[in-house]
């Protein structure tokens, strides 16, 4: 192959390096007004009266709307519609919009937000998702606060514990976390001559928000245009609506062009974040160190509305066992409605969570069985056919298998895992800690999941047309690529049109690291297409072939293809000619509400990564000096961009292990902007090395499987687990604070010694089973001290999961 | 579409006290990207709103308004500053170079041509503040370690790449 | 809006400050000001620039006293041969603070003047004993750092007032100078506790010892109480953990989103232990 597998240059890189491209921030229309939103005062309440007429009198303004001027459903959401476009009798969080503003200026815009007048009555909040569950808890929605209850059952999860030689049971939270694009919401509306309405917008689909667009506006669908701006980063966060129904709103009742942008605060007042979770898992396995049970109880803290929860509760259900072969799996995840800040997608969708809680688990497993983790991984890795926790069964093929063992050499854990001196300066101590991970590509549960694609033949050029976004990750890039392949082309006769509703295919969104193996599939069949439409086009004699070939046999699809190419713009009376497919991925399934049974998904991702740190013993501070990643991609069409997709999910890994926290006290964010919530900086980043793994995708478009993103997955378990073979505590609870490993350390000091050693049983394994056994003998590396306890079941367990 | 134009910088004044007129305004003089610029500005204009809003120059980004981001990165008489904590009426007499000032009659600076090639762009909303950082690195020092180019962008937040390609992209263009 | 001016000397600046027109505000870096001004936080009613003046621009070492101008930057202070022979744990300081681009603006006086309890500057400051001037029109006074603290965001400085030069004697030569700063990243992060210290060991005693922390109490905070213990002492476990005692009596640090009030006298004693080690060359 010629292009794919290159790494070509970004297509859009000149535009980003000048400064050319244009983001929602950077368009400016003719008369336009700017737009801003009245956001609730209240974390709940209900709203008595709203006053608007004194900021309505405001020389400057032009419109003060409240929900009584929303004309379609005043409801939307990514998958339920729950959350009001502007609130009409209650406020369920901070970021809620009462009222927006267009005015001449911004200026004029904001002071206007000081002349509503709104009065609320406050309700009891509910702030944690443990109490919300509580049948007195304040109801933040009147059907209750379960947004969901996702089972899965497999097996008999009692019956395997009571013989199982070991269990291991923990109590892990993980925090609400901001995507912190850099780019803030912002967008631009205006109504065209012909009543149409047009919203240019960064997001991560052109379609679902013209669905939700067009519905609270009460606008059939081809009367809204979505006009996709360059995306800023999205990571999940620009699948819900932001500022695209309220420009449009206002937009409609003006007449005029208007702008809206978010402040940073806004941005991470009003805007989905990562469900904080907080997860009781219990596993156990046999003597030989084969898990024998899972057993998990989730509770997500979906927030004050249902955005795409529930898939992502959904999710996490489905991958809280991780990526090893269990027979008996119990779990229960639910989403819980609360006051905070709504929750939703962002970057793996539920796996960050449960696989930080699965990896914790697996780590403590191989410590208390004795066992190498990485052996103990391999060991229980699905390979070649493997029943999910689902029931589905599915030839994964080796790839969890060639990520860990690629990731140990890559890192030569062998030895640093035994290394017998930690001590790394005064206080300060070495640990390596290793996980794996995987993750769903493209939706599943029985979501549509097509993607459609036009390549369009024209004189000098071959314009690709689908509305896949492009938010950073490359998919324009990477598309282009693949026409190219397809069509024996040069990158440069490839010309990528910007997705709009009116002139680009639906390809879905750009989420679920779907878009390469989707869209590039729908590619792929669209160019398939072209070249069958060509070699009709020869057929019927309608092309006129030129002088050099009379009655050559080998004048073919390409001929033409290179003819069309060699003309220079528009060629009088020249058609073009145009390629269209949609891809359909194969099936998926819903999961049963009693037993979670289904197919889960059609292709996944696998990963593992290996963190080396020094950990200071008495501040606390965790020094990540090292990443090693090695992801299976099926294949890298862009190994360039893949390497950056590895890079960038590590990096957000490390900001979820060690810094990442959204605070929220009864609602009210206190960490309100890029200060308070920090994320890494060049300063905090360590060397990452990466490995890219290929075994071939049975679906994927040249066997490519998504990347986006597994990287992410496995950073923080690995972090967390070199810290515990720094110092020797388990931090469950992300992010792991230099404060934590204090009041840890603390705690263990005050035990007198470590609760793990004490409870550890009498070590039962062959020795000779495990090749890393021996090694660790040759090398007359000790073992931990080890007691012995009377019985073979044992239960670590700290905490109670219910306040 | 309607037609882009520049920003009307109409605004109510909303102050207390009647003020000195004079005050509230001020015509400024400083080189941009190399020109010579004359400009009235407002006394609580920032410089990003400047570049942006009045002179159209839109490839500086804002991230925040709080200095957290570097995103607006501009250099401000050789020294990479965030362009939304400066006052435009401050900058008399200085020289401004924003990221349009890198791309010159077709060529590209190193550094673009470096954050290309080692793919240090993805999303490309942090870039332009990056090269601007890079650049006052450059300027001063020509041929920075690692250690100096990691000090140098460490005020200017990436979300995408996860800094490595933005380092080696620096080193390369150094380099060259 | 508000009235901008860029008075063209130190005595026009004191002019327009003695007018005392409520809501008058200086700007020297901007990198705190604006961003309240905008948040809405801070009212300006008149803006008078400083930053560009020679006067508040002075770095010099004049009988044995280092002077440094008020509108010096973070960057000049960084890059300054004299500071970084002199008191490289200043100039440690400086780097420390938020990013390049903040320190290329913000002045040394802002970071006083602005009274965080996380001012990067102050603790060395404090064990310097550096000495602020205070000019008004009609009159100049010299006042210790250590005074002019009143809390958070409250100092000393009258609204007519302001922060010239800030002072200090040269720290001797064989003394030890040490800062510690303790963020939740390497870069762009406010403090959860920070500790300067100074002195020296001879013969195994301690000697001109001097200890001041940040984030830990409502002001940065000079530790007389433990310096006392520790003069001329020798370093023992049992001194650290009395001087640890006694610090953890000076300081008052509250809980917040970055550290609890238990974490950061954790922190101190743990800054203060590393401190007093490297000063008396021994590891405990």
């Amino acid at each position: 192959m010629k292009i794919v597998g290159k790494s070509i240059r970004r297509v859009d890189g000149l535009a980003k390096v000048t400064g050319q491209a244009r983001y929602p921030q950077d368009f400016y229309l003719e008369g336009m007004l700017y737009a801003k939103a009245l956001r609730s005062r209240y974390s709940h309440a209900l709203i008595k009266k709203i006053n608007v007429s004194r900021a309505r009198e405001l020389e400057g303004v032009r419109a003060v709307l409240t929900a009584q001027d929303v004309p379609g459903r005043n409801l939307f959401g990514h998958m339920i519609a729950d959350q009001p476009v502007l609130c009409q009798d209650k406020v369920r969080f901070r970021g809620d919009a009462v009222a927006v503003v267009a005015a001449e200026s911004e200026e004029i815009a904001q002071e206007a937000l000081s002349f509503i007048q709104v009065d609320y009555d406050p309700l009891p909040v509910v702030s944690d998702p443990r109490q919300a569950l509580k049948p007195d808890a304040p109801r933040v929605h009147e059907k209750g606060n379960i947004l969901t209850h996702y089972k899965i059952r497999k097996g008999d999860v009692e019956k395997a514990f009571q013989e199982a030689h070991l269990v291991i049971e923990s109590n892990y939270r993980t925090p609400c976390v901001e995507h912190a694009y850099l780019q803030p919401e912002s967008g631009i509306a205006y109504v065209e001559d012909t009543g149409d309405l047009v919203i240019i917008v960064a997001t991560q689909c052109v379609y679902i928000d013209r669905h939700q667009i067009a519905r609270s506006l009460g606008l059939p669908e081809e009367k809204v245009k979505v006009v996709l701006a360059e995306t800023g980063g999205a990571f999940g966060g620009r699948e819900d609506i932001s500022v695209q129904i309220l420009i449009g709103l206002l937009a409609l009742k003006t007449g005029r062009p208007v702008k809206m942008t978010y402040s940073r605060e806004e941005s991470i007042l009003s805007t989905a974040k990562r469900h904080p979770a907080y997860m009781r898992y219990k596993s156990g396995v046999d003597r030989e160190g084969r898990l024998l049970a899972w057993e998990a109880e989730i509770i997500a803290d979906t927030g004050a509305y249902a955005s795409s929860g529930a898939a992502v509760v959904q999710n996490m259900a489905m991958y809280a066992s991780g990526p090893y072969k269990v027979d008996n799996v119990k779990i229960d995840a639910y989403a819980v409605y609360t006051n905070n800040t709504f929750a939703g997608a962002m970057r793996a969708f539920g796996c960050p969570q449960v696989t930080f809680a699965s990896e914790m688990q697996m780590n403590k497993l191989a410590a208390a069985l004795g066992m190498d983790e990485y052996e103990f991984r391999r060991r229980n890795a699905m390979v070649g056919k493997s029943e999910f926790a689902t029931g589905y069964l599915a030839d994964v093929d080796n790839c969890q298998i060639v990520c860990l063992d690629e990731v140990v050499r890559l890192s030569n854990w062998k030895e640093k895992r035994y290394r017998q001196n930690k001590e790394a300066g005064k206080d300060r101590f070495y640990g390596i800690g290793i996980a794996a991970g995987f993750k769903n590509v493209g939706y599943g549960s029985g979501y549509v999941d097509s993607s459609s694609a036009e390549v369009e033949l024209m004189p000098g050029k071959v314009r690709l047309k689908i509305s896949a976004v492009d938010q950073g990750q490359g998919v324009e890039t990477i598309l282009c690529q693949i026409a190219a392949e397809e069509l024996a082309i040069s990158m440069e006769n490839v010309e990528y049109t910007n997705p709009d509703t009116s002139v680009t295919p639906n390809a879905g969104s750009s989420s679920a690291s779907r878009q390469t193996f989707n869209s590039g599939n729908a590619v792929r069949l669209a160019c398939l297409d072209l070249k069958k439409n060509l070699q009709q086009l020869l057929d019927s004699r309608k092309w006129k072939r030129p002088p050099g070939y009379p009655g050559h046999t080998s004048y073919n699809w390409s001929n033409i293809l290179q003819e069309f190419l060699s003309m220079e713009g528009e060629t009088e009376g020249m058609a073009s000619v145009i390629g269209r497919a949609t891809y359909v991925p194969p099936p998926t399934t819903p999961l049963d509400p009693e037993t979670g049974e289904g197919i889960p998904a059609y292709s996944f991702g696998f990963g593992a990564q290996v963190a080396e740190v020094v950990v200071d013993k008495r501040t606390g501070q965790v020094d990540l000096k090292k990443v090693y990643a090695a992801h299976d991609v099926g294949r890298a069409i862009n190994p360039l961009q893949v390497e950056g997709q590895i890079e960038g999910g590590v990096v957000m890994g490390q900001g979820y292990a060690l810094m990442e926290e959204i605070i929220l006290k009864e609602g009210e964010t206190l960490t309100p902007d890029l200060a308070t919530f920090d994320i890494p900086t060049s300063l905090d980043v360590c060397d990452i090395e990466s490995a890219i793994l290929e075994v071939p995708d049975r679906h994927g478009p040249y066997g490519a499987r998504g990347v986006g993103e597994m990287t992410t997955i496995s950073t923080a378990p690995a972090i967390a687990a070199a810290v515990h073979d720094a110092v020797g505590v388990w931090i469950d609870e992300l992010p792991v604070t230099a404060e934590k490993v204090v009041r840890a350390l603390k705690e263990k000091e005050f035990q007198g010694k470590d609760v793990r050693e004490e409870t550890l049983p009498e070590k039962t394994l062959q020795e000779k089973d495990f090749q890393d056994q021996a090694l660790r003998e040759d090398k007359g590396i000790a073992h931990a001290p080890r007691r012995t306890t009377s019985h073979e079941n044992w239960v670590i367990f700290k905490g109670d999961l219910n306040v | 579409m309607p037609r882009v134009t520049q920003r009307s910088i109409k605004f109510k004044m909303y102050f207390q006290r009647k003020g000195s007129k004079e005050a509230l305004f001020r015509e400024i003089s400083f080189r941009l990207n190399g020109e010579p610029v004359r400009v009235r500005v407002r006394s609580d204009q920032r410089l990003i709103d400047l570049l942006r809003d009045t002179l159209g120059l839109r490839g500086t980004k804002e991230g925040c308004g709080r200095g957290d981001c570097g995103s607006c990165t501009v250099i401000l008489n050789g020294l990479a500053v965030t362009s939304c904590l400066v006052l435009a009426a401050t900058v008399e007499g200085a020289e401004i170079l924003t990221v349009e000032s890198l791309f010159r009659n077709g060529r590209l600076d190193p550094l673009q041509e470096a954050f290309l090639e080692k793919g240090a762009v993805q999303c490309g909303y942090c870039t332009p503040g990056l090269l601007m950082s890079a650049k006052a690195l450059l300027l001063e020092n020509p041929h920075p370690s690692l250690e100096e180019i990691k000090i140098a962008v460490s005020g200017n937040l990436c979300r995408c790449t996860g800094y490595k390609k933005i380092f080696e992209a620096i080193q390369l263009a150094a380099e060259r | 809006m508000f009235e901008f001016y860029q008075p063209s000397s130190l005595s026009e600046l004191l002019h327009l400050l003695e007018e005392g027109i409520p809501d008058t505000c200086l700007l020297a870096g901007g990198t705190d000001l604006l961003v309240e001004y905008r948040s809405g936080a801070r009212n300006i009613s008149r803006l008078i620039r400083l930053a560009h003046l020679s006067e508040l621009q002075d770095l010099k070492c004049e009988d044995g006293r280092i002077k440094l101008g008020a509108a010096l930057t973070y960057r000049t202070v960084e890059r300054s041969s004299l500071l970084r022979e002199k008191v490289p744990f200043l100039v440690q300081a400086a780097q420390s603070i938020g990013s390049p681009q903040v320190r290329n603006l913000g002045t040394i006086g802002g970071n006083l003047v602005t009274a965080s309890p996380a001012a990067d500057l102050a603790p060395p400051l404090l064990v310097l004993e550096a000495q602020l001037t205070l000019k008004k029109k009609s009159s100049s006074r010299e006042i210790p750092l250590s005074s002019f603290f009143m809390g958070p965001k409250r100092t000393l400085l009258d609204p007519q007032e302001v922060v010239t030069e800030i002072s200090f004697a040269l720290p001797p030569e064989n003394c030890y100078q040490i800062f510690y700063k303790l963020g939740q990243r390497n870069a762009m992060a406010i403090s959860i506790a920070s500790l300067a210290a100074l002195g020296q060991a001879q013969r195994g005693f301690l000697t001109g010892i001097k200890i001041a922390v940040g984030s830990v109490a409502p002001t940065p905070l000079r530790l007389f109480h433990t310096e006392g213990l520790l003069q001329g002492e020798r370093l023992t476990q049992a001194l650290l953990k009395e001087a640890n005692r006694r610090a953890q009596e000076e300081i008052s640090p509250i809980s917040d989103i970055r550290g609890s009030v238990e974490y950061r006298r954790e922190i101190v004693g743990v800054l203060l232990e590393r401190a007093l080690s490297e000063i008396a060359g021994e590891v405990l």
